[in-house]
């Protein structure tokens, strides 16, 4: 009986419980592993970029708050 | 009532495009309701209808077989276009577009389950994002779906055009799919290969394609997370790698064709009136240019307010063509990479997937300068058979004839025997009257070109 239940349960679960998936794209085993893989990586270099990207910000703002004020102090 | 499903429309279970009394839709699915809800309500839909980079869409009430699914029609596109037509900066602006709106998708909570190079179509020189259904729920942890899609859609073939030869551009209409990446990795040069960019997404990721072959991505993964900070890296990587590739300046034939040929100042601009002149009496509203060369011409017909498709068989050219409407923000031209003499065929599956040139709309009127002696001459075609190809997709014509004492067409017959006896401008005067009537004839002056204005006979 038990057993029973237990199948039963089973079979409504899968009924029930998945909804339909809608990723139609078979992403290639190869492809979904290799992100696992260079998952590391990815994060790091995008870590170190977004760092220099934020430091060439702030030169940059810099430079063009710097270029702002010449032309002001030009105009005055 | 049946709907007329769209050849091309069969793979997503979201929905499916059909075309109902000539206008195109789309039918959205109950399973991806919710998800399209999300991307109208979340914020998405705006911020990319704003940039430019959606294709806008109504909802539209339109009642099939009594269901209420809802039912979308975008914003019709001029002239649908497919990738192996592009020119390089063509694919690389719509490689770049794709990872701006999967960017911006992650930004409001989704990604792209797909990153086909045939999602994007051009409008006014400007890459614009087709199929409103490809963004589904971001899931935390999982790795994009689309990676593979998009080196093989983007990255390979701009590698391959960059680093080994442009024409490789054209393998794209056999591989409907992308271009395989071992395939990619093999053709690459070593110099290339090397290329952080390349050897991580093509080259390694094409050995990793073959290591896990077979391979359970449960058992293998082992409940190992894609983060979302690695998933940003992985499209920031993709985004610098395809903004590094560049095209090598390359000089063909054609690209210097206005710089060394044999016109004169006062040729050329009797030419530029001419055709202004015959373009405006006919004002069609969409105008194939074929042989457009970088477009000269196909600007006098666009800046009248023409829908202007500038083919040429010449690759750089076309690539000019683009860069230069860029550049100068110009409307109305569609330049493409389109060999008259073997143009984009139907293929895909049954081959019905992707339309050949001819099941797209025909034009209302054709211009063909400089081109008949390259057909005639150049490829052996019979100007009577000439005449026939042209009635058979416009009712009007601008043509030009170029005679043999043209230095043009003596160059193409400097090194072989004139077998063309009858390439006279009597002959082709002759020939194309059998399906067109000679409106205007102009002689240009100080050349031996006459340019013709035709209407089609009625038959």
């Amino acid at each position: 009986m038990k057993t029973k239940i237990f199948l039963y349960g089973l079979v409504l679960f899968f009924v029930l419980a998945p909804k339909p998936t809608y990723a139609y794209l078979d992403p290639g085993t190869g492809s979904y592993l290799f992100q696992l893989v260079i998952a590391g990586l990815l994060g790091g270099l995008f870590f170190i970029k977004t760092i220099i990207r934020k430091i060439k910000g702030i030169f940059k703002r810099d430079s063009s708050r710097k270029a702002a004020t010449t032309e002001n102090d030009e105009n005055s | 009532m049946k709907i007329a499903k769209l050849p091309s429309s069969y793979k997503d279970p979201s929905g499916f495009v059909f075309q109902h009394q000539g206008k195109i839709f789309r039918q959205i699915n109950e399973g991806y309701e919710d998800t399209y809800k999300h991307l109208m309500t979340s914020g998405l839909y705006k911020k990319l209808i704003d940039t430019n980079t959606l294709i806008p869409h109504t909802e539209v009430d339109l009642k099939f077989n009594k269901t209420s699914k809802t039912i979308i029609e975008p914003k019709p596109i001029p002239f649908i276009s497919y990738p192996y037509e592009w020119s390089f900066s063509q694919l690389k602006d719509a490689a770049l577009l794709t990872l701006f709106v999967q960017k911006t998708a992650l930004s409001f909570g989704m990604s792209l389950k797909d990153a086909s190079a045939f999602n994007i179509q051009f409008i006014d020189g400007k890459p614009i994002f087709i199929d409103t259904l490809s963004f589904e729920m971001y899931k935390e942890g999982k790795p994009w779906i689309a990676y593979k899609q998009f080196c093989e859609h983007f990255l390979a073939p701009l590698a391959l055009m960059a680093h080994t030869d442009f024409r490789l551009q054209k393998l794209f209409s056999s591989y409907l799919n992308g271009i395989p990446l071992d395939l990619a990795a093999k053709l690459l040069p070593l110099q290339a290969k090397v290329r952080p960019a390349n050897f991580l997404h093509i080259f390694l990721h094409a050995r990793s394609q073959k290591t896990f072959i077979d391979e359970s991505v449960e058992k293998k993964s082992k409940g190992q997370r894609f983060t979302k900070h690695s998933f940003l890296g992985l499209v920031d990587s993709l985004e610098s790698s395809i903004q590094h590739i560049k095209l090598p300046i390359a000089k063909t034939v054609w690209s210097s064709y206005y710089n060394d040929n044999n016109y004169q100042d006062a040729t050329f601009n009797k030419k530029k009136d001419v055709v202004t002149e015959y373009v405006k009496k006919v004002s069609p509203k969409t105008l194939w240019d074929m042989g457009a060369n970088t477009g000269v011409f196909s600007r006098i017909a666009a800046k009248l307010g023409v829908f202007t498709v500038a083919m040429d068989s010449d690759f750089i050219v076309v690539e000019q063509n683009y860069l230069e409407m860029k550049k100068q923000n110009e409307k109305n031209i569609l330049p493409l990479w389109i060999d008259i003499t073997n143009p984009s065929a139907s293929i895909g599956f049954a081959a019905q997937e992707r339309d050949s040139l001819f099941k797209r709309p025909l034009p209302d009127a054709i211009l063909a300068l400089a081109l008949i002696h390259h057909l005639a001459i150049g490829h052996n075609i019979p100007l009577a058979t000439l005449a026939e190809f042209f009635a058979q997709m416009t009712n009007w014509l601008i043509i030009e004839f170029v005679s043999k004492e043209d230095s043009q067409v003596k160059r193409l017959l400097q090194n072989r025997e004139d077998i063309f006896p009858n390439y006279t401008k009597e002959s082709f005067k002759k020939e194309f009257s059998t399906f067109f009537v000679a409106k205007n004839e102009t002689l240009l002056p100080n050349s031996h070109r006459t340019l013709y204005l035709m209407q089609k006979r009625k038959s």
